[in-house]
Protein backbone atom coordinates (compact mmCIF):
# COMPACT_ATOMS: atom_id res chain seq x y z
CA UNK A 1 0.00 0.00 0.00
CA UNK A 2 1.03 3.80 -0.85
CA UNK A 3 2.09 5.75 2.37
CA UNK A 4 2.74 9.19 2.18
CA UNK A 5 3.81 11.26 4.65
CA UNK A 6 3.19 14.63 6.81
CA UNK A 7 5.78 16.05 4.41
CA UNK A 8 4.76 15.05 1.11
CA UNK A 9 2.43 16.73 -1.55
CA UNK A 10 -1.15 15.77 -0.41
CA UNK A 11 -3.12 14.15 -2.80
CA UNK A 12 -4.65 16.59 -5.20
CA UNK A 13 -8.21 16.32 -5.80
CA UNK A 14 -8.44 19.94 -7.94
CA UNK A 15 -9.43 17.98 -11.03
CA UNK A 16 -12.67 16.19 -9.41
CA UNK A 17 -13.35 20.09 -8.38
CA UNK A 18 -13.43 21.03 -11.81
CA UNK A 19 -15.80 18.27 -13.20
CA UNK A 20 -18.26 18.42 -10.86
CA UNK A 21 -18.23 22.26 -10.48
CA UNK A 22 -17.15 21.95 -6.57
CA UNK A 23 -20.38 20.85 -5.48
CA UNK A 24 -21.68 19.79 -2.21
CA UNK A 25 -24.03 16.87 -1.56
CA UNK A 26 -25.36 18.68 1.51
CA UNK A 27 -27.37 20.85 -1.01
CA UNK A 28 -28.73 17.84 -3.25
CA UNK A 29 -29.46 15.28 -0.59
CA UNK A 30 -33.54 16.02 0.86
CA UNK A 31 -33.81 16.32 4.56
CA UNK A 32 -37.47 16.54 5.70
CA UNK A 33 -38.82 19.78 6.71
CA UNK A 34 -38.02 20.90 10.25
CA UNK A 35 -35.79 17.84 10.78
CA UNK A 36 -33.25 19.77 12.80
CA UNK A 37 -35.95 21.95 15.17
CA UNK A 38 -37.32 18.83 16.51
CA UNK A 39 -34.13 16.50 16.78
CA UNK A 40 -32.61 17.46 20.05
CA UNK A 41 -36.22 17.06 21.42
CA UNK A 42 -36.83 13.53 20.35
CA UNK A 43 -33.34 12.33 21.42
CA UNK A 44 -33.97 13.65 24.93
CA UNK A 45 -37.70 11.76 24.64
CA UNK A 46 -35.56 8.67 23.49
CA UNK A 47 -33.43 9.16 26.70
CA UNK A 48 -36.18 9.24 29.29
CA UNK A 49 -37.37 6.31 27.77
CA UNK A 50 -34.58 4.63 28.21
CA UNK A 51 -34.08 6.07 31.71
CA UNK A 52 -36.87 4.56 33.25
CA UNK A 53 -37.45 1.25 34.41
CA UNK A 54 -39.19 -1.00 31.60
CA UNK A 55 -42.85 -1.97 32.31
CA UNK A 56 -42.79 -5.57 33.10
CA UNK A 57 -45.63 -7.21 30.91
CA UNK A 58 -48.90 -7.69 33.76
CA UNK A 59 -48.39 -11.71 34.26
CA UNK A 60 -45.09 -11.08 35.78
CA UNK A 61 -46.83 -10.20 38.89
CA UNK A 62 -47.98 -13.33 38.91
CA UNK A 63 -44.55 -14.90 38.79
CA UNK A 64 -43.09 -13.52 42.33
CA UNK A 65 -42.75 -15.84 44.80
CA UNK A 66 -44.46 -13.85 47.36
CA UNK A 67 -47.80 -14.51 45.41
CA UNK A 68 -47.48 -17.10 43.06
CA UNK A 69 -46.48 -19.66 45.76
CA UNK A 70 -49.91 -19.49 47.65
CA UNK A 71 -51.65 -19.45 44.56
CA UNK A 72 -50.25 -22.55 43.41
CA UNK A 73 -50.99 -24.05 46.53
CA UNK A 74 -54.99 -22.89 46.26
CA UNK A 75 -55.07 -24.33 42.44
CA UNK A 76 -53.69 -27.49 43.65
CA UNK A 77 -55.96 -28.09 46.72
CA UNK A 78 -58.61 -27.14 44.42
CA UNK A 79 -57.51 -29.24 41.91
CA UNK A 80 -57.36 -32.31 44.71
CA UNK A 81 -60.64 -31.61 46.10
CA UNK A 82 -62.07 -32.37 42.68
CA UNK A 83 -60.07 -34.86 41.49
CA UNK A 84 -61.36 -36.94 44.69
CA UNK A 85 -64.91 -35.93 44.89
CA UNK A 86 -65.83 -36.06 41.40
CA UNK A 87 -64.03 -39.47 40.67
CA UNK A 88 -66.42 -42.74 40.81
CA UNK A 89 -67.55 -44.54 42.99
CA UNK A 90 -65.74 -47.85 43.52
CA UNK A 91 -67.72 -51.04 41.47
CA UNK A 92 -70.44 -52.54 43.48
CA UNK A 93 -70.53 -49.33 45.53
CA UNK A 94 -73.62 -48.70 44.09
CA UNK A 95 -75.07 -51.91 44.85
CA UNK A 96 -74.14 -52.13 48.28
CA UNK A 97 -75.74 -49.28 49.00
CA UNK A 98 -79.22 -49.54 47.35
CA UNK A 99 -79.03 -53.45 49.27
CA UNK A 100 -78.46 -51.82 52.53
CA UNK A 101 -81.02 -49.28 51.90
CA UNK A 102 -83.68 -52.39 50.80
CA UNK A 103 -82.73 -54.33 53.73
CA UNK A 104 -83.77 -51.30 56.10
CA UNK A 105 -86.90 -51.15 54.38
CA UNK A 106 -87.85 -55.44 54.71
CA UNK A 107 -90.22 -55.68 57.64
CA UNK A 108 -89.64 -58.32 60.50
CA UNK A 109 -92.43 -60.12 59.17
CA UNK A 110 -91.32 -60.65 55.24
CA UNK A 111 -88.23 -62.11 57.59
CA UNK A 112 -89.75 -64.20 59.54
CA UNK A 113 -92.52 -65.15 56.50
CA UNK A 114 -88.83 -66.28 54.41
CA UNK A 115 -87.22 -68.28 57.28
CA UNK A 116 -90.44 -70.05 57.42
CA UNK A 117 -90.82 -70.89 53.53
CA UNK A 118 -87.16 -71.88 53.28
CA UNK A 119 -86.57 -73.69 56.86
CA UNK A 120 -85.04 -76.86 55.21
CA UNK A 121 -81.88 -74.40 54.50
CA UNK A 122 -81.45 -73.62 57.89
CA UNK A 123 -80.29 -75.51 60.51
CA UNK A 124 -81.37 -75.55 64.54
CA UNK A 125 -79.46 -73.10 65.55
CA UNK A 126 -80.92 -70.45 62.58
CA UNK A 127 -77.94 -71.14 60.50
CA UNK A 128 -77.13 -72.30 57.17
CA UNK A 129 -76.96 -76.29 57.62
CA UNK A 130 -73.47 -77.49 55.94
CA UNK A 131 -75.26 -80.79 54.63
CA UNK A 132 -78.04 -79.53 52.62
CA UNK A 133 -75.56 -76.76 51.13
CA UNK A 134 -73.52 -80.12 50.23
CA UNK A 135 -75.95 -81.89 48.54
CA UNK A 136 -77.36 -78.60 47.00
CA UNK A 137 -74.09 -77.80 45.18
CA UNK A 138 -73.86 -82.12 44.04
CA UNK A 139 -76.75 -81.64 42.01
CA UNK A 140 -76.62 -80.99 38.47
CA UNK A 141 -78.75 -78.08 38.43
CA UNK A 142 -76.31 -76.63 41.16
CA UNK A 143 -73.34 -76.85 38.84
CA UNK A 144 -74.02 -74.31 36.89
CA UNK A 145 -74.25 -71.84 40.48
CA UNK A 146 -70.90 -73.88 41.50
CA UNK A 147 -69.28 -72.38 38.14
CA UNK A 148 -71.34 -68.97 38.78
CA UNK A 149 -69.88 -68.87 42.12
CA UNK A 150 -66.39 -70.00 41.39
CA UNK A 151 -66.02 -67.57 38.26
CA UNK A 152 -66.56 -65.07 40.92
CA UNK A 153 -64.27 -66.60 43.71
CA UNK A 154 -66.39 -66.66 46.65
CA UNK A 155 -66.39 -69.19 48.93
CA UNK A 156 -63.39 -71.71 49.95
CA UNK A 157 -66.31 -74.26 49.92
CA UNK A 158 -66.97 -73.68 46.72
CA UNK A 159 -63.38 -73.53 45.49
CA UNK A 160 -62.64 -76.87 47.20
CA UNK A 161 -65.83 -77.99 45.01
CA UNK A 162 -64.05 -77.01 41.74
CA UNK A 163 -60.86 -78.25 42.73
CA UNK A 164 -62.38 -81.65 42.93
CA UNK A 165 -63.23 -81.30 38.94
CA UNK A 166 -60.23 -83.12 36.79
CA UNK A 167 -59.30 -81.67 33.65
CA UNK A 168 -61.45 -83.89 31.44
CA UNK A 169 -64.83 -83.23 33.39
CA UNK A 170 -63.55 -79.51 32.09
CA UNK A 171 -62.85 -79.93 28.71
CA UNK A 172 -66.06 -82.06 28.15
CA UNK A 173 -68.35 -79.44 30.23
CA UNK A 174 -66.84 -76.70 28.42
CA UNK A 175 -67.38 -78.53 25.07
CA UNK A 176 -71.46 -79.77 25.84
CA UNK A 177 -71.75 -75.84 26.28
CA UNK A 178 -69.69 -74.17 24.40
CA UNK A 179 -72.45 -72.76 22.11
CA UNK A 180 -73.76 -71.38 25.56
CA UNK A 181 -70.27 -69.61 26.98
CA UNK A 182 -69.75 -67.93 23.17
CA UNK A 183 -73.38 -66.69 23.43
CA UNK A 184 -73.00 -65.71 26.76
CA UNK A 185 -69.38 -64.31 25.82
CA UNK A 186 -71.04 -62.21 23.14
CA UNK B 1 -15.28 24.89 4.05
CA UNK B 2 -13.53 24.56 7.37
CA UNK B 3 -16.53 24.62 9.85
CA UNK B 4 -15.77 21.11 11.17
CA UNK B 5 -13.26 22.47 13.26
CA UNK B 6 -14.68 24.05 16.72
CA UNK B 7 -13.25 26.43 19.06
CA UNK B 8 -11.56 23.26 21.54
CA UNK B 9 -11.96 25.88 24.69
CA UNK B 10 -16.16 25.92 23.88
CA UNK B 11 -15.85 21.81 23.92
CA UNK B 12 -14.55 21.83 27.08
CA UNK B 13 -16.61 24.14 28.73
CA UNK B 14 -19.20 21.97 27.16
CA UNK B 15 -17.80 18.84 28.59
CA UNK B 16 -17.45 20.28 32.32
CA UNK B 17 -21.32 21.10 31.87
CA UNK B 18 -22.05 18.13 31.52
CA UNK B 19 -20.15 16.72 34.21
CA UNK B 20 -22.04 18.34 36.28
CA UNK B 21 -25.12 16.96 37.15
CA UNK B 22 -27.37 20.42 37.53
CA UNK B 23 -26.90 21.80 33.71
CA UNK B 24 -26.26 17.87 32.05
CA UNK B 25 -29.11 18.07 30.55
CA UNK B 26 -28.59 21.38 29.17
CA UNK B 27 -25.67 20.67 27.93
CA UNK B 28 -26.28 17.98 25.92
CA UNK B 29 -28.95 20.24 24.06
CA UNK B 30 -26.23 22.56 23.55
CA UNK B 31 -23.47 19.82 22.41
CA UNK B 32 -26.45 18.36 20.10
CA UNK B 33 -27.17 21.98 18.59
CA UNK B 34 -23.68 22.51 18.16
CA UNK B 35 -22.88 19.35 15.68
CA UNK B 36 -26.12 18.23 14.66
CA UNK B 37 -26.29 18.96 10.90
CA UNK B 38 -22.54 18.29 11.02
CA UNK B 39 -22.65 14.90 12.27
CA UNK B 40 -25.88 14.25 10.23
CA UNK B 41 -24.16 14.69 7.01
CA UNK B 42 -21.31 12.77 7.71
CA UNK B 43 -23.63 10.08 8.47
CA UNK B 44 -25.45 10.98 5.59
CA UNK B 45 -22.40 10.36 3.07
CA UNK B 46 -22.16 7.12 4.21
CA UNK B 47 -25.51 5.88 4.14
CA UNK B 48 -27.34 7.88 1.94
CA UNK B 49 -31.08 7.45 3.54
CA UNK B 50 -32.70 9.97 5.60
CA UNK B 51 -34.37 6.94 8.32
CA UNK B 52 -31.13 5.02 8.23
CA UNK B 53 -29.25 8.79 9.27
CA UNK B 54 -31.82 9.53 11.85
CA UNK B 55 -31.35 6.38 13.49
CA UNK B 56 -27.62 6.63 13.27
CA UNK B 57 -27.67 10.25 14.67
CA UNK B 58 -30.09 9.38 17.47
CA UNK B 59 -27.50 6.48 18.27
CA UNK B 60 -24.87 8.75 18.24
CA UNK B 61 -26.28 11.36 20.46
CA UNK B 62 -27.77 8.93 23.34
CA UNK B 63 -24.44 7.39 23.41
CA UNK B 64 -22.64 10.92 24.21
CA UNK B 65 -25.41 10.77 26.91
CA UNK B 66 -24.38 7.53 28.41
CA UNK B 67 -21.11 7.96 28.00
CA UNK B 68 -19.86 11.69 27.77
CA UNK B 69 -18.76 11.02 31.92
CA UNK B 70 -16.35 8.86 31.21
CA UNK B 71 -14.71 10.79 27.99
CA UNK B 72 -11.19 11.69 28.74
CA UNK B 73 -10.31 15.61 28.24
CA UNK B 74 -6.98 14.29 26.41
CA UNK B 75 -8.84 13.95 23.13
CA UNK B 76 -11.41 16.10 21.00
CA UNK B 77 -15.03 16.14 21.52
CA UNK B 78 -15.81 16.24 18.00
CA UNK B 79 -13.39 13.76 17.16
CA UNK B 80 -14.69 11.76 19.30
CA UNK B 81 -18.33 12.30 18.44
CA UNK B 82 -17.34 11.64 14.56
CA UNK B 83 -16.02 8.08 15.94
CA UNK B 84 -18.92 7.27 17.25
CA UNK B 85 -20.88 8.62 14.45
CA UNK B 86 -19.33 7.02 11.96
CA UNK B 87 -19.25 3.28 13.86
CA UNK B 88 -22.64 3.81 14.06
CA UNK B 89 -22.78 4.25 10.46
CA UNK B 90 -21.08 1.25 9.88
CA UNK B 91 -22.95 -0.84 12.10
CA UNK B 92 -25.97 0.02 10.44
CA UNK B 93 -24.42 -0.77 6.61
CA UNK B 94 -23.58 -4.07 8.07
CA UNK B 95 -26.97 -4.48 9.91
CA UNK B 96 -28.40 -4.24 6.01
CA UNK B 97 -26.07 -7.01 4.38
CA UNK B 98 -26.79 -9.53 7.44
CA UNK B 99 -30.21 -8.68 7.57
CA UNK B 100 -30.84 -9.16 3.61
CA UNK B 101 -27.67 -12.00 2.85
CA UNK B 102 -26.51 -9.98 0.56
CA UNK B 103 -22.89 -9.09 -0.52
CA UNK B 104 -21.63 -5.61 -0.26
CA UNK B 105 -22.16 -4.76 -4.35
CA UNK B 106 -26.12 -5.32 -3.79
CA UNK B 107 -26.29 -2.57 -0.68
CA UNK B 108 -24.05 -0.60 -2.80
CA UNK B 109 -26.50 -1.02 -5.77
CA UNK B 110 -29.57 -0.30 -3.08
CA UNK B 111 -27.86 2.83 -2.51
CA UNK B 112 -27.29 3.71 -5.55
CA UNK B 113 -30.57 3.61 -6.62
CA UNK B 114 -31.41 5.80 -4.02
CA UNK B 115 -29.16 8.71 -5.59
CA UNK B 116 -31.43 7.81 -8.92
CA UNK B 117 -34.13 8.61 -7.10
CA UNK B 118 -35.44 12.10 -7.27
CA UNK B 119 -36.86 11.97 -4.17
CA UNK B 120 -33.73 11.73 -2.19
CA UNK B 121 -31.79 13.46 -4.51
CA UNK B 122 -31.65 16.26 -6.58
CA UNK B 123 -27.96 16.89 -8.00
CA UNK B 124 -27.30 17.24 -11.57
CA UNK B 125 -25.94 14.31 -13.79
CA UNK B 126 -22.37 14.75 -12.86
CA UNK B 127 -23.02 15.31 -9.10
CA UNK B 128 -24.98 12.38 -9.07
CA UNK B 129 -22.21 10.12 -10.85
CA UNK B 130 -19.47 11.40 -8.79
CA UNK B 131 -22.01 10.31 -5.61
CA UNK B 132 -22.21 6.83 -7.56
CA UNK B 133 -18.33 6.75 -7.93
CA UNK B 134 -17.99 7.23 -3.69
CA UNK B 135 -20.02 4.25 -3.46
CA UNK B 136 -17.73 1.94 -5.94
CA UNK B 137 -14.97 2.57 -2.79
CA UNK B 138 -14.30 0.51 -0.15
CA UNK B 139 -16.45 2.09 2.98
CA UNK B 140 -13.38 3.25 5.01
CA UNK B 141 -12.08 4.73 1.92
CA UNK B 142 -15.21 6.16 0.99
CA UNK B 143 -15.76 7.68 4.62
CA UNK B 144 -12.08 9.30 4.25
CA UNK B 145 -12.78 10.78 0.69
CA UNK B 146 -15.82 12.54 2.49
CA UNK B 147 -14.02 13.63 5.52
CA UNK B 148 -11.12 15.68 3.64
CA UNK B 149 -12.96 16.91 0.48
CA UNK B 150 -16.23 17.50 1.94
CA UNK B 151 -15.21 18.55 5.11
CA UNK B 152 -11.48 19.44 4.81
CA UNK B 153 -10.96 17.70 8.09
CA UNK B 154 -6.74 17.66 9.03
CA UNK B 155 -5.38 14.25 8.68
CA UNK B 156 -4.65 14.82 12.43
CA UNK B 157 -8.05 14.73 13.40
CA UNK B 158 -9.58 11.91 10.95
CA UNK B 159 -6.68 9.87 12.37
CA UNK B 160 -8.36 10.33 15.97
CA UNK B 161 -11.73 9.52 14.51
CA UNK B 162 -10.31 6.45 12.20
CA UNK B 163 -8.04 5.15 14.52
CA UNK B 164 -5.83 4.85 11.11
CA UNK B 165 -1.85 6.48 11.10
CA UNK B 166 -2.23 10.05 8.77
CA UNK B 167 0.60 8.31 6.19
CA UNK B 168 -2.44 5.54 5.77
CA UNK B 169 -4.58 8.24 5.21
CA UNK B 170 -2.87 9.98 2.50
CA UNK B 171 -2.34 7.16 0.65
CA UNK B 172 -6.12 6.03 1.26
CA UNK B 173 -7.41 9.97 -0.02
CA UNK B 174 -4.59 9.35 -3.02
CA UNK B 175 -6.33 6.38 -3.96
CA UNK B 176 -9.58 6.95 -4.08
CA UNK B 177 -9.28 10.72 -5.57
CA UNK B 178 -7.96 8.12 -8.57
CA UNK B 179 -10.36 6.37 -8.90
CA UNK B 180 -12.87 8.61 -8.89
CA UNK B 181 -11.20 10.56 -11.79
CA UNK B 182 -10.83 7.49 -14.09
CA UNK B 183 -14.70 6.78 -13.41
CA UNK B 184 -15.86 10.30 -13.89
CA UNK B 185 -13.85 10.71 -17.22
CA UNK B 186 -15.32 7.31 -18.29
CA UNK B 187 -18.58 7.30 -20.12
Amino acid sequence: MLYLSNTQMEPNDEHIRKLTGNSNPEENYKVPQGYFDTFSSTVKEKIEARSQPKKAPFYHAFLRPAFSIPVAAVIVITAGYFVFFSSPAPEGAELLASESQDTLEISEEAIEEYLANDIALVGADGGLDEDILVYALDTEEDKVSVETLDSKGRSGVIKDSAAELDAEDIEEYLLEHADETLFENL
Amino acid sequence: MSEAQPQINEDEQLVRQFKDERTRSFALHLIIKKYEKKVYWHIRKILIDHDDTDDALQNTFIKVWENLLNFREDSKLYTWLYRIATNEALAILKKKRTRFFLPLVDVEAELSSKIDDSSHYTGTEIERKLQKALLKLPEKQRIVFNMKYYDDMKYEDMSEVLGTSVGALKASYHHAVKKIERFLESD
